[in-house]
């Protein structure tokens, strides 16, 4: 080739092609193993906050804002038993992902913290086992109905309370409706 | 062989990427709150190392000089994609822990510092075997680095794994799993390998009087 500009595009244009071609060839070939482990994760932690749900019928409503997935749950004669939620709260570190398990009355029955990017030993102590487990037996809103912030880490519990309390009002509108 | 060797010792140790050259240093403070952290780390960076290092070598007479900054890139982003796909297919808790650092490393200075001044430059053999080099000097720094953090500031070995060992008795200290940690850790456990450095020198020089 004589033009030595269009040798050196030519060049780069199939370098990256074939890159491209290694990458799409990889996602390719994990994607099915990653979906189904996401999703294999995801139902344990659910299963861990509201294990009735494994002999429930799961229905999937509409969900908004920061509430990502709200689901449903019917005995076999189609009678409401209670909700699992998925939310996320604005964190110090990021997004504090949470599932929280509530009765059709508007109780929170369990959470669980899905993901999170708090401070090892500060903020990570509003997403650990006894402030979570302080939400159990709350409701709207749960600030002012049994669950206090951990002192030190007020932005991270502030961001779990707003996302049960963002989930809750949801699920009392959608109770209303 | 003695060739490939003398390249092995030279990339991991007399040019180690963190001790000597201190390369490397973002995922080195960042990644190595724990000890099994900073393996997983030093492990993703060694297979980009060496697959980037052969066929950048195997290439290097195909990329023209003027855009062969912009082809490394190109071919480290691929691998290191690549690298990223499988961690969070097969080992989610290692891509939970490591997260944002195994994309940041297609601009980790080591991997392109190898194919500029070493890759590009020999037989992909020997491009390999230095990126092999390089990555081992690496991830036992940051496996040391990880470890003394995560001894003293978690109290644990390998904790959260099968192989978890607890040091009873023991407070942690929080301050080393903390970023100001990792850059107080840093500093003794590079003086610590210097003094060991210097002293092994020490006694080749004596040794080399007596002859």
């Amino acid at each position: 080739m004589k033009n030595p500009i269009l040798r050196t595009a030519l060049t780069l244009l199939l370098i990256c092609g074939v890159c491209a071609g290694l990458v799409a060839a990889v996602y390719h070939v994990t994607l099915p193993v990653t979906t189904a482990r996401e999703a294999e994760a995801e139902k344990a932690l659910v299963l861990s906050v509201y294990p009735e749900a494994a002999s429930l019928q799961a229905k999937e409503l509409e969900a908004k804002g920061n509430v990502e997935k709200l689901t449903a749950y019917l005995d076999g004669e189609g009678k409401l038993c209670g909700f699992v939620g998925i939310v996320c709260g604005a964190g110090f570190g990021g997004d504090i992902r949470l599932v929280i398990a509530v009765t059709p009355e508007g109780k929170i029955l369990g959470a669980g913290v899905q993901e999170h990017s708090e401070t090892p030993g500060v903020g990570s102590r509003a997403v650990g086992g006894d402030f979570i487990a302080s939400l159990t037996g709350a409701s709207l809103p749960v600030g002012e109905n049994g669950v206090d912030s951990v002192s030190g880490a007020t932005i991270s519990s502030r961001a779990v309370m707003a996302a049960a309390d963002e989930l809750l009002s949801l699920i009392r509108e959608e109770g209303k409706a | 062989m003695k060739k490939y060797l003398e390249i092995l010792k030279d990339a991991a140790i007399t040019k180690n990427p963190t001790f000597v050259q201190l390369l490397g240093m973002c995922p080195t403070l960042a990644v190595t709150t724990s000890l099994l952290n900073g393996l997983s780390m030093g492990v993703a960076v060694t297979v980009v190392l060496i697959c980037s290092g052969t066929i950048i070598s195997l290439l290097r007479r195909l990329i023209p000089d003027s855009v062969r900054i912009a082809s490394y890139i190109v071919i480290i982003s691929a691998f290191v994609t690549a690298v990223q796909l499988v961690i969070r297919a097969y080992l989610p808790a290692v891509d939970a822990a490591l997260g944002i650092f195994i994309p940041l490393i297609v601009v980790n200075c080591i991997v392109l510092g190898r194919a500029e001044a070493f890759a590009s430059k020999h037989t992909p053999g020997e491009a390999a075997v230095d990126g092999l080099g390089s990555g081992l000097g690496f991830t036992v720094a940051l496996a040391l680095v990880g470890f003394v953090r995560e001894f003293l500031g978690s109290g644990t070995i390998l904790g959260g794994t099968p192989l978890e060992l607890a040091i009873p008795f023991a407070k942690p200290m929080l301050f080393f799993v903390l970023p100001a940690g990792a850059f107080v850790t840093l500093g003794f456990v590079i003086a610590a390998v210097n003094a060991l450095r210097r002293a092994s020198e020490k006694r080749r020089f004596e040794k080399e009087k007596k002859l």
